[in-house]
């Protein structure tokens, strides 16, 4: 042991590579990492290749107040080139906010991406299905994936379906030119579908996803222009945990959602309702009596809503613990009451007190008083989703 | 079927809302911020917002911007009062303009 180090002393450099990674990995401060990277090449590549994730500022996730006076560097396809050349290990990239990034910028990941598991591309308003044919075919552990605004079409939903199959998360939100084509493509091939986000996608019906996997458990798809059939085939999956349809008031005329109701959606949670202004009471008793385990119920603004729903509302969900009724032009002191004698697991009652028509101070405070145990909040929640997924 | 019995409706484009009678309508020949509005005599289901004095084609008045009562989109305004005895028959009116309204039952 004495006569090891007499002719050369040791120093870090004869430590092998992974025993510097094992070293830069307990570095927790940016600032040291920063030198350990300025030491040599070698250290360098070290830190590079420890790198997990990628992101601008313009993506705003981390703001960072004094840099906001600054203009922020706009990163074109040459920085993203050199950026993805010398991070290749990399989890996670977010290219939200470079809105002038094109396809060609997306290249790099064919030959880098095999292990990003997370890719943002929030309003990358110059991503086709060009660059997200790139991104698929060199990316096959995606597992989330955010196209929100981006000008993608069914040929890149189709795309992706075939080359990521290990997806989990969607976000295809304000993708108008998406179709039930693409949604196919996406559940049938996609089974480990868990969370689809896809607010305003105009031109979707919800047939595409008729044999959607039981894992699908999180859909947003307010504002689409779903049809019957299509809510039919969104809950056929069996697994829906939570399920936005707010302000789709125009397309489902009368008893076109009492689908939901029919024994798929047994599972539902979670379900906002909000603006939808044509659903009535036959759709609210079905739902109410079909989905047993619903804990929360955004109604806000359902102004078809009559004492019958209400009614079985109060009857029929055992374990409502919030519930929305902001607005609801309907709702008057016997449906109030209704929900009164009701929803014993009650915790939370969204309700707007003030420039109500039908509500009487009377029946609030009658309310209150006997039902002590409920909160009564006045603000109207426009987001209710839970946090499960796409984190 | 009792839809298309009933009166011929207005209602906001964004979420549906009714807002006006078209028995109510006495002229189609106004203009809005961006293109034709008409000017109604009742309107309902809308939140009157704070009065401001501007200055339309017409002259000065003093307007009250008029937004659904459900989803807040601007429809139009409402006449509060005109300062010149030609304009005054709009005070208490209400300008709905056509791009925000779609026809509903008929």
């Amino acid at each position: 042991m004495e006569n090891c180090s007499k002719d050369y002393p040791t120093s870090i450099v004869q430590l092998p590579d992974d025993c510097l990674y094992f070293i830069f990995n307990w570095l927790d401060s940016a600032s040291d990492r920063q030198s350990f990277g300025l030491t040599c090449h070698r250290w360098l590549q070290i830190q590079n290749s420890s790198r997990r994730s990628l992101q601008f500022q313009c993506s705003f996730t981390k703001i960072d107040i004094a840099s906001l006076s600054q203009s922020t560097m706009k990163i074109n396809a040459f920085h993203l080139h050199r950026f993805l050349n010398r991070f290749q290990q990399l989890h996670f990239l977010s290219l939200s906010g470079c809105v002038e990034m094109p396809d060609s910028g997306l290249r790099q990941l064919q030959y880098y991406g095999s292990k990003l598991q997370t890719l943002h591309l929030h309003c990358c308003f110059g991503i086709t299905d060009c660059g997200v044919s790139l991104a698929a075919s060199g990316c096959p552990s995606l597992t989330t994936i955010s196209l929100y605004s981006c000008n993608v079409t069914d040929i890149g939903l189709k795309a992706l379906s075939q080359s990521c199959l290990a997806l989990r998360d969607v976000d295809l939100s304000y993708c108008s030119l998406i179709s039930d084509h693409g949604i196919r493509a996406l559940s049938k091939n996609c089974r480990q579908l868990r969370a689809i986000r896809m607010s305003n996608c105009r031109s979707v019906t919800g047939v595409g996803f008729m044999g959607c996997s039981q894992g699908l458990t999180y859909l947003e798809a307010n504002g689409c222009k779903l049809e019957p059939d299509g809510i039919m085939a969104i809950v056929s999956g069996g697994g829906l945990e939570y399920l936005n349809l707010s302000c789709i008031s125009w397309c489902i005329l009368g008893d076109g959602l009492r689908a939901i109701g029919a024994g798929f959606a047994t599972k539902l949670k979670v379900l906002d309702f909000r603006l939808c202004r044509t659903i009535g009471d036959k759709s609210i008793i079905a739902i109410a009596k079909g989905c047993p385990l619903l804990q929360e119920w955004n109604l806000a603004l359902c102004h078809e809503i009559t004492k019958a729903g209400w009614e079985a509302i109060g009857v029929h969900c055992h374990n409502l613990e919030k519930l929305h009724v902001n607005r609801c032009r309907n709702l008057c002191d016997e449906g109030l009451q209704a929900l009164r004698y009701g929803c014993k697991k009650l915790s939370v009652l969204y309700i707007s007190i003030h420039n109500y028509r039908r509500i009487s101070s009377t029946a609030m405070e009658i309310f209150k008083c006997l039902r002590g145990d409920v909160k009564i909040i006045e603000e109207e929640v426009m987001c209710i989703a839970p946090n499960s997924a796409f984190q | 079927m009792a839809e298309l019995m009933g009166p011929r409706l207005y209602s906001c484009c964004n979420c549906k809302n009714q807002v006006a009678l078209h028995d109510d309508v006495i002229s189609k020949a106004f203009q809005g911020r961006n293109g034709r509005a008409f000017l109604f005599s009742h309107a309902m289901n809308v939140v009157v917002g704070p009065k401001e004095d501007r200055q339309l084609m017409t002259g000065l008045h003093t307007v009250a911007d008029v937004y659904c009562s459900d989803c807040r989109e601007v429809l139009g305004w409402k006449y509060e009062r005109a300062y010149e005895e030609t304009q005054k028959y709009k005070e208490g009116k209400f300008i709905l303009e056509k791009s925000k309204i779609v026809k509903e039952n008929w």
